[in-house]
């Protein structure tokens, strides 16, 4: 790893790295071991041994949250963390490296938002529900194959199509965290963004159902994901 | 769903203008406050959540005759937006206040470092543009939205006929 790299911004604690040594940070904070230095010290993350206040703050939320997040948008793949003293992200940019920052949680459902380039979609209240199995889900968004609908669904089949010809992306955040008894720990959203408009992918026993839905809904969604106080026993 | 609206809007209390004569119905409690300039009404909630007290206000403003709807929310929209930090629109779908075809939207911006959403009901009515907007804290938004819908879409603006 070079350290051209590496860039550390020690005015707001963003790290920008390769995903290996962030891995190697965050595996640090979670022994209490001493940061990696090296390749670190000369960004200015790493000094004398200790993470810089910022970049400690980062890795104390993610090492110690209470509610760990998991998003995922294609092929890429991000984590989140949110504590009482804020939220952190660790998400990857285009040259492959993972960018860890800090935010208010209070901008954690904005943060969501721009993630998932949630915006004004077309509503077509017209629109069907659509019964696949998780397989022929995967199959017609990798393949834009409508065939998983049987033409005996005419409605169904073109909704797909429509869906499918202006994919943009599917989505699906996740949430987990320690649940006391009246709590399940875990909430997930999972999301088809296309320029036909948002669907939900709702888990219906063996099968997924997409639901046609709306930003407004979707946003609701997004921000119920994490848990009350009272899920977490915060005020027990 | 809507026995729990039903159950909530009749918790709702009407309130009329003194001066404009429109009407709202508003969630008891509320502090109400009628000389903000500019702002015809400002409800807002008496406790802090997230450390932000839920709101909601209510703005006329005389258009250019011959205004119509779409126009004056695209206009509203792009003078609204480079004033408020981050601000970022997720939803514009039609709805209604009253008897008035109106335009629901929805957006997110950053304010005095809390994230906050802001969903805002705008009508053309006489040649006046009203807008009814409720802001809270971002992640407390499905907690609040249903009482800050129902009150915002019980709006009457006052018209013509009825002042």
């Amino acid at each position: 790893v070079s350290v051209s790299e590496i860039e550390f911004d020690p005015a707001t604690g963003e790290l920008l790295a390769p995903a290996r040594v962030v891995e190697q940070l965050l595996a640090a904070a979670r022994a209490a071991a001493p940061m990696p230095a090296g390749e670190l010290t000369a960004s200015g993350a790493v000094e004398a041994g200790a993470a810089h206040p910022r970049l400690g703050l980062a890795l104390r939320i993610a090492t110690r949250p209470l509610v760990e997040l998991r998003l995922e948008r294609g092929e890429r793949s991000a984590a989140g963390w949110v504590a009482l003293g804020g939220s952190a992200l660790l998400v990857p940019v285009d040259d492959g490296r993972r960018r860890l920052l800090t935010l208010e949680t209070s901008h954690l459902a904005l943060a969501l938002v721009r993630l998932n380039d949630l915006g004004p979609r077309p509503v077509d209240e017209s629109r069907p529900v659509i019964a696949l199995t998780p397989a022929d889900l995967t199959r017609a968004v990798t393949a834009r194959d409508t065939s998983v609908v049987p033409q005996t669904q005419a409605d169904e089949r073109e909704a797909l199509g429509e869906l499918l010809a202006g994919l943009r992306a599917r989505w699906r955040v996740e949430t987990h965290w320690t649940p006391p008894d009246n709590s399940p720990g875990t909430r997930s959203l999972e999301v088809l963004d296309s320029d036909a408009g948002l669907w939900l992918v709702v888990p219906d026993g063996p099968s997924v159902d997409l639901w046609p839905t709306t930003p407004t809904i979707v946003f609701r969604l997004l921000c119920g994901l994490l848990p009350h106080d009272q899920e977490l026993g915060l005020f027990d | 769903v809507t026995e729990g609206r039903d159950l909530l809007a009749q918790q709702l209390e009407r309130y009329v203008h003194p001066q404009l004569g429109f009407s709202i119905d508003l969630a008891p409690g509320l502090e109400l406050t009628e000389d903000v300039e500019g702002v015809a009404l400002v409800a807002r909630e008496g406790v802090d959540v997230d450390g932000f007290r839920a709101n909601l206000t209510v703005v006329v403003e005389r258009l250019d005759p011959g205004t119509g709807l779409e126009a004056y929310v695209d206009g509203s929209l792009a003078y609204q937006g480079p004033t408020l930090s981050e601000w970022r629109l997720l939803d514009r779908a039609p709805a209604a206040l009253g008897a008035s075809a109106a335009v629901r939207t929805l957006g997110l911006y950053v304010y005095d470092g809390l994230g906050l959403a802001l969903e805002q009901w705008r009508a053309v009515v006489d040649d006046h543009g009203w807008v009814v907007s409720a802001t809270c804290a971002a992640l407390t938004y499905p907690y609040t939205t249903d009482i800050l819908t129902l009150s915002a879409e019980s709006l009457r603006p006052a018209t013509r006929a009825s002042s």
